[in-house]
């Protein structure tokens, strides 16, 4: 799983008939020393309701499908939760608001 | 999938008993003005390709396993077609 | 997701059993950050209709064989959906009804 923020949104009205009435959101990656953004924006697919400008939680691959809602799905990338504080050795690095 | 042009042969006696009776061809990956790029991979062919045909590699082990029939095979890149011709920015550019 | 652009079609007679009747399209990547075309591509594999100048989303690997019709193919990068819009930071960075000319190459 990796971390990633949301920025945006896709509307598509010809898709695959699997993806009637999934949310694609445009999420950037997020380094995990700076919870700065870092690399290229890219599209996934929202289960847990996320929206912009939240911190994330995705993942890839096959695994992309293993939520309910994208079981047999055409889905690549998943966001599978929405990230309310981060700790690490010890010390809060990311909360949820707090810029 | 990506073109690749195919530069050479492999011959290999023992090896993996799934690859027994397949085809090994060296490629390269093909810009789309025509470069050959990055690295010599070595791919199984399923299209019945020769040395300087443009082909089609595939680059997925389960689509690997559709390809060749094999559902067993461990696999990377696969010559899954010839390519006769690719219209690209809308110029048609012959391939043989 | 994979994001690009469809800028041509490959044609090829002599090819897998699997990927017979495969409409097979090249679709170059587009950074959807700054909506720039890459010279990276593609060779993919179409399962909604699109065609040249198409803003396209994909999907990769065993994701690219999972709806009806993509499933008989031995496909490795499957298009899934036309793209009508993006928005980013609250702002419309794509919206495919104003574009004025997604072929500009052709000039």
């Amino acid at each position: 799983m990796q971390l990633a923020k949301v920025i945006g949104s896709v509307v598509s009205t010809r898709k695959c008939d699997r993806l009637e009435g999934m949310k694609l959101l445009v999420a950037i990656p997020i380094d995990m020393d700076t919870f700065q953004e870092k690399g290229s924006p890219f599209v996934t697919v929202d289960t847990v309701g996320a929206g912009e400008g939240e911190i994330v939680m995705w993942c890839g691959g096959s695994s992309s499908r293993a939520t309910e809602i994208t079981t047999n799905k055409p889905v690549d990338a998943t966001i599978i939760g929405i990230v309310d504080n981060v700790d690490i050795l010890g010390k809060r690095v990311f909360t949820k608001g707090e810029v | 999938m990506k073109l690749s042009k195919v530069t050479g042969t492999v011959v290999s006696t023992i090896k993996y008993d799934r690859y027994q009776g397949h085809k090994l061809l060296k490629v390269r990956h093909l810009t789309l003005d025509g470069w050959t790029v990055g690295e010599e991979m070595v791919a199984i062919d399923m299209a019945d390709a020769g040395v300087g045909d443009i082909v089609l590699t595939n680059n997925d082990g389960g689509a690997a396993k559709m390809i060749t029939g094999d559902k067993e095979i461990i696999a990377g890149l696969t010559i899954c077609g010839v390519v006769d011709s690719y219209t690209w920015q809308g110029r048609t550019i012959q391939c043989h | 997701m994979i994001v690009g652009r469809v800028t041509g079609n490959v044609v090829s007679s002599n090819k897998s059993e699997k990927l017979r009747n495969a409409k097979l399209l090249i679709v170059q990547i587009v950074d959807i950050g700054t909506m720039e075309m890459k010279d990276d591509y593609l060779i993919m594999i179409d399962d909604v209709g699109a065609g040249v100048g198409d803003l396209v989303f994909g999907a990769y690997g065993s994701s690219s064989r999972q709806s009806d019709t993509s499933k008989q193919f031995a496909s490795d990068y499957t298009i899934y959906g036309i793209i009508d819009s993006i928005d980013q930071r609250g702002k419309r960075t794509y919206d495919k009804a104003e574009e004025e000319d997604p072929c500009n190459w052709q000039k």
